[in-house]
């Protein structure tokens, strides 16, 4: 089961349209991304941006400082995998670091999921 | 002009200032307007919603009837409501219509006839639960149970026998313990996790969902059942509790000679119950440490299946002592937990005899014909239940399971990084939460801050998702990283894809990935089971489980937490708990732990 029929499933908003259900799990990114924001301090923030911005220099310097091993790890050889069949080059170091940057700085991640997890759930069953 | 002010304009400002005062004074007035009209609307739109809800019934109140606060004492006062057992089937009792048995399940909670009375519903044919007799499992539920309906004094009384029986288990003679009072201490942590989760179980099971019904494997539930069919049933029933219920014979004409067939009732859950004790092929005339338990052998028994008590297994006489046949271990891990007739039990062996027959041997002792049951495995269940990249996922390791992640989600993710997804985002109306607060008094400006800002909060939203789904594997080292060759030129090479996505600063030049600084030894060899956590299982059972002073945990545990935030969470108590059960923990954090051995 892929990610978003994960959280389809666990939203329980099968019965929406696929359109509904992108608007629902992206607002649900939304909120976790607004949580978490709140915690985060301007320069990690700028950093952040940098990160997703693709500025390859802060991506090596941080990935480098933060996980000097991340090309042995599997999920870094997952995403380098078939970049070179990807007409867009996206960069396996830019996804790994946008995963990796939010596990290190999120001290409160797992509850701020499901907490907000638990706010949509709510929204949406109190309209169902 | 004359140096005395006219009487009309006392002011000392030139008509210059006035006139730039009164346009501010507009301005404001403007403003004030628009924030009252906006006002307004919002109120209109608070007073529809209101009006909405109270519609749809959003803020009723429902109160259930008198003595109505369970399904089965609803069903107790209209017989002609519910569902019933038809044979192998079940059906609606009003419209006869076939129904699940998870519905069926649902109705007929375990112990329901202890709460009936506890809410004041007559029922004769109740016996209170002999608490001390109960292993730690059947407490646990037990306690669970009086959780749900609020019988704190129940729950109080029966966590005290808990930790009465453990106090016993670790003070009896013989038994070797280093420190009684951390062990106690973790054993009874454990009973209230356990507690605890089953609560929330019973919740989920009262739902009409298949997998609410189904205990998984990693549950604290099967993992107290795999203790207890082992050494701790020979131990705690035979040896702790020795207190011997004695068998009801609620059909006392019948004989025990009789060649039909044995029917056997447990009063409580399958998980636990000692359920069937035909040790030898004989009938059992006593149950140690048994739950009220009732045997019926009826010489005629003609009573119609949908009237048998649902916890009813049917046990086919044998000819032969079944005890004298060859038996062949089950495989644990796929075979070995069932569902006999929607009820969960453990196949130790199996035999199968002349005619292709098979008998199985169940960890209760008990013999039962293959025939006689409807027999669900597990392992089928969850093959059907779960697709099979995630169910291999579940069962391979933490790399195996990174991957299988990744195999899978890695395109989505790199989606939120391809210039397409966004500019098709930004323009379409039906995407509105990418455009969440944008309004169009903004100038274009403020458009693109608001929408970065947003991009921002939904890749890390995103980010958040995925991390948390695989845990620790954003960190998990491949074992094949001697022979793996990541393209080095990858960063080197790739072309400036900045700005593309969105808009951002973005690097003109990619510089070469610096060499990495001496790496550390990647861990090839196999993990210590001890590091993979089990369902329930807090720091100080973890550290116990691994031979460690469990109270180490607390000097080690804000350092773990800063280490892998995602691998630990917050607990009421102010104590970190771990996130991922039945995941191996990290090889930092593990190195952690190994340092405080």
């Amino acid at each position: 089961m892929s990610e978003d029929d994960q959280l389809i499933t666990e939203l329980e908003i099968q019965n929406l349209t696929p359109e509904e259900q992108q608007n629902v799990l992206n607002g649900l990114r939304l909120e976790i991304g607004e949580a978490l924001v709140e915690g985060f301090t301007e320069a990690q923030l700028v950093e952040y941006q940098a990160i997703i911005d693709d500025d390859h220099e802060v991506i090596n310097a941080w990935l480098v400082a933060n996980v000097p091993d991340y090309k042995s790890t599997i999920a870094y050889q997952q995403l380098a995998e078939g970049y070179d069949l990807d007409p867009e080059k996206v960069s396996p170091d830019k996804v790994y670091a946008y995963m990796a940057w939010v596990e290190k700085n999120s001290p409160e991640l797992a509850e701020t999921v499901a907490r907000v997890k638990a706010k949509i759930k709510e929204n949406i069953d109190s309209y169902k | 002009m004359s140096e005395q002010e006219p009487p009309f304009n006392n002011s000392t400002e030139s008509p210059h200032e006035e006139l730039n005062e009164l346009e501010l004074i507009y301005k404001e007035l403007d403003q004030l307007d628009k924030q009252q009209a906006i006002l307004n609307e919002r109120r209109a739109q608070k007073i529809a919603e209101i009006r909405r809800n109270e519609t749809f019934g959003k803020y009723d109140q429902h109160v259930p009837n008198k003595d109505e606060d369970t399904h089965q004492s609803y069903l107790n006062q209209r017989p002609s409501d519910g569902v019933l057992r038809d044979g192998e089937g079940f059906r609606a009792a009003s419209s006869g219509q076939y129904a699940s048995e998870s519905s069926y399940v649902a109705q007929n909670g375990t112990a329901q006839e202890h709460y009936d009375t506890l809410n004041g519903i007559e029922n004769t044919s109740f016996e209170a639960p002999k608490f001390d007799s109960l292993s730690l499992t059947q407490l646990a539920k037990e306690a669970a149970q009086a959780n749900r309906v609020n019988d704190i004094a129940g729950v109080d009384e029966i966590r005290a026998i808990a930790e009465h029986t453990i106090t016993e288990r670790i003070t009896r003679p013989g038994y070797e313990t280093k420190d009684a009072d951390a062990e106690q201490k973790a054993e009874l942590t454990r009973f209230d996790d356990m507690v605890e989760w089953l609560s929330t179980q019973h919740d989920e099971v009262a739902e009409p969902s298949e997998e609410a019904v189904v205990p998984t494997p990693e549950s604290p539930v099967a993992q107290e059942v795999a203790t207890e069919g082992t050494e701790e049933d020979a131990v705690v029933d035979s040896e702790e509790a020795p207190v011997v219920a004695p068998v009801e014979a609620t059909e006392p004409e019948a004989t025990l000679d009789t060649p039909a067939a044995t029917v056997l009732t447990a009063a409580d859950s399958p998980v636990s119950t000692p359920r069937l004790l035909h040790e030898n092929g004989a009938s059992p005339t006593t149950i140690p440490g048994a739950h009220p338990l009732s045997i019926t052998v009826p010489s005629t028994y003609s009573e119609p299946q949908s009237k048998q008590n649902p916890d009813t297994i049917v046990v086919q006489e044998r000819t032969t002592n079944p005890a004298d046949a060859e038996y062949i271990p089950m495989d644990y891990d796929s075979n070995q937990r069932v569902l006999m007739d929607g009820k969960d039990v453990f196949i130790e062996a199996y035999s199968v005899d002349a005619q292709g027959h098979k008998t199985y041997k169940l960890d209760t002792g008990e013999y039962v014909d293959e025939s006689a049951l409807n027999i669900t495995y597990f392992s089928d269940l969850e093959s059907e239940s779960t697709p099979e990249p995630e169910a291999n996922a579940e069962k391979g390791t933490l790399v195996e399971r990174t991957k299988a992640w990744f195999g899978q989600n890695k395109e989505s993710h790199k989606e939120k990084f391809r210039p397409s997804y966004w500019n098709a985002r930004w323009s379409g109306l039906k995407y509105r939460v990418m455009n969440h607060g944008v309004t169009e008094e903004m100038s274009d400006l403020e458009v693109d801050k608001k929408r970065n800002g947003n991009r921002r909060k939904i890749i890390i939203g995103a980010a958040a998702i995925g991390v948390l789904a695989i845990g620790a594997g954003i960190f998990a080292v491949s074992e094949m990283t001697e022979n793996f060759n990541p393209d080095s030129s990858i960063a080197s090479e790739s072309p400036d894809v900045s700005n593309t996505d969105g808009g951002g600063t973005g690097a003109t030049e990619t510089p070469e990935v610096p060499e990495a600084p001496t790496l550390p030894p990647v861990e090839t060899g196999p993990i210590d089971p001890g590091f993979t956590p089990t369902q329930g299982e807090g720091g100080y059972q973890l550290l116990g489980g691994l031979g460690i002073d469990p109270s180490k945990w607390d000097g080690i545990e804000q350092q773990l937490k800063n280490l892998s935030p995602s691998e630990f969470y917050l607990m009421d108590d102010g104590h970190y708990g771990i996130s991922y059960p039945d995941r191996p923990l990290s090889a930092p954090v593990r190195a952690v732990i190994d340092s405080v051995r």
